[in-house]
């Protein structure tokens, strides 16, 4: 049967990817047959093994899924905040000369910076990861949403002052719709740097979740272990983007498209 | 309220530009003209010259910084529904599809405020059939041809039903027949065929000589550096006006004079 050109490229891309994968695992298999020490570097196989071991208990699912859970948790605490403050200095300069100094002072300061601090605070629990991706996830999501409504077409705004609309409804019928696509954008690194925070602040701060199994295995030294929860933050922190862009495409179809 | 009844008065107005690093530019200058209630007003002259400007300053979305503007008499503070604004680059929102679009003043303005949803609906099917664009509904502006998004947004304005309409160049992207058609709808919902106490009262900005004869009651030219009013032709050509009034040997001799008139100008803005 012939192929359409579309998928004969996704074909294409699948035998890319797989050649690359290919590549990769072998050359990882000959480097840990030079090193020869399990520990520091097993095999693939061994890797592959111990994912399948996880999988079946499910262990490697249920931490993946409290950790997802608190991502998820806290992009919307970030966005519930970080929205409507950015709307808020986007439409008034005023209140953005208020904001901005606290927002650039802290802006630069990582998540990681405040577990030691978040430590004392919450101590080891839920609380410390939510609140670290959610300080990571804030400022994202705040500029794009300043940004956003910086940017809108001044002639879109004019045009719906000449038909009559309140502030109020320029506001969400013309400002909010017009900056959606680029607090998509940041929604986007807002999810990847939340993302990035979960394991760092579970390696530390939580019982359970991701990087906590990821630093229980490493005190055992079951390296096959570590290396198959790593795999999984990666996997979930693809799944997310696509999750996001997918996000984007059903929201503003109308959107001109982006890569 | 009579015939001629003043609806938009600009007085003496000026309005420049201040441009960082240079003296202001003066986009136009003592401009007056008295525009009368039910009157079809056509400004021509070349671009550059302030036409947008005045434009603007009539929908309240400039203040001039001399002179005075007025609507009924009231200072024009800023826009307001009864002004509807047919921009020259059409200001078409992307999030809404043409239909959304057509709607927009209905749904979230007062112009629809007192209709019902059936009413409304009924009205934007009606206004988008107007400008031919039954079947692409659901397309987003991104997905239409220049001309059809141009015909978005007259139906957008159209569909709003104000009392004054200003707009500019509003059927230059069209093809001949297609410009022609929406001619004679314009003159329709201006009101031709009622007495003119009752017509809406239109500012109409165009470079088509022959379009402004057609339409017009009178022909605002405008010259350019600074923009000023050279002069108002009234336009005799009887109502109602249709093919026919085309072929008329009036309706050359209109055009020639207009274009004689603006020609000077033209040269002199495109050469300058
Ligand atoms: N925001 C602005 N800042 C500075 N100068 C401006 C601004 N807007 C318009 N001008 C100037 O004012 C003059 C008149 O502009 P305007 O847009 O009214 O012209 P126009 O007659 O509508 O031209 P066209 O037929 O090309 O649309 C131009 O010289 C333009 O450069
Ligand atoms: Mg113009």
């Amino acid at each position: 049967m012939p192929m359409s050109p579309v998928a004969r490229t996704r074909v294409g891309d699948a035998l890319v990817y797989a050649r690359t994968m290919l590549v990769f695992a072998v050359a990882w298999w000959a480097v840990s047959r030079w090193t020869d020490n399990p520990i520091l570097l097993p095999s693939p196989l061994d890797v592959l093994a111990a994912m399948g071991d996880l999988a079946r208990e499910g262990e490697l699912f249920r931490q993946a899924a409290v950790s997802f859970g608190r991502m998820v948790l806290s992009l919307a605490i970030a966005s519930a905040l970080a929205i409507p403050l950015g709307l808020a200095m986007g439409l008034s300069k005023t209140f953005e000369a208020i904001v901005d100094p606290t927002v650039e002072l802290l802006r630069p300061i990582s998540g990681i910076a405040w577990i030691p601090l978040a430590l004392f605070l919450f101590g080891i629990g839920n609380v410390l990861p939510v609140f670290i991706m959610t300080y990571a996830a804030f400022f994202p999501i705040l500029l794009g949403t300043v940004a956003g409504v910086r940017a809108v077409d001044r002639s879109l705004v004019n045009a719906a002052r000449t038909m009559g609309l309140p502030t109020r409804g320029i506001v969400t019928r013309v400002v909010m719709p017009a900056a959606l696509p680029s607090l998509l954008v940041a929604l986007r690194l807002g999810v990847a740097v939340a993302w990035t925070a979960v394991v760092a602040s579970e390696l530390i701060g939580a019982p359970s979740g991701l990087g906590y199994a990821v630093e229980w295995y490493r005190e055992l030294l079951m390296t096959p272990q570590v290396m198959s929860f790593i795999a999984m933050i990666g996997l979930i922190g693809y799944i997310c983007d696509g999750g996001v862009r997918l996000l984007s495409r059903t929201l503003t179809p109308w959107a001109p498209k982006r890569a | 309220m009579s015939a001629d009844t003043i609806k938009l008065r600009l007085a003496g107005v000026g309005k420049r530009f201040a441009v960082a690093g240079k003296p202001d530019a003066v986009a136009v200058d003592d401009f007056s003209l008295d525009i009368r209630q039910g009157e079809f007003l056509v400004v021509v002259g070349p671009s550059g010259c302030g036409k947008t400007t005045v434009l603007n300053v009539l929908a309240g979305l400039d203040t001039a910084t001399a002179g005075t503007v007025t609507i009924d008499e009231r200072p024009i503070a800023g826009p307001g529904p009864d002004r509807g604004v047919m921009f020259q680059d059409y200001a078409l929102f992307p999030w809404q599809t043409v239909r959304g679009n057509v709607g927009f003043g209905l749904k979230y303005g007062p112009a629809g405020a007192s209709l019902s949803t059936a009413a409304r609906n009924e009205r934007i099917a009606h206004t988008i059939d107007l400008v031919g664009l039954k079947g692409s509904e659901d397309k987003y502006p991104h997905q239409l041809s220049g001309g059809m998004r141009q015909r978005v947004a007259l139906a957008r304005l159209i569909a709003n039903e104000p009392d004054v309409l200003l707009m500019d160049e509003p059927l230059a992207a069209l093809d001949a027949q297609t410009r022609t058609i929406l001619q004679d709808e314009l003159l329709r919902v201006w009101g031709q065929d009622r007495p003119a106490s009752e017509r809406r009262t239109v500012v109409f900005i165009t470079h088509a000589i022959d379009e402004a004869v057609f339409l017009a009651d009178r022909i605002a030219v405008m010259t350019a550096h600074p923009g000023r009013l050279k002069t108002i032709v009234d336009n005799p050509l009887p109502r109602p006006r249709t093919d026919a009034t085309r072929a008329l040997p009036e309706f050359q001799a209109l055009v020639q004079r207009i274009w004689s008139l603006i020609r000077d100008e033209a040269y002199r803005a495109t050469v300058a």
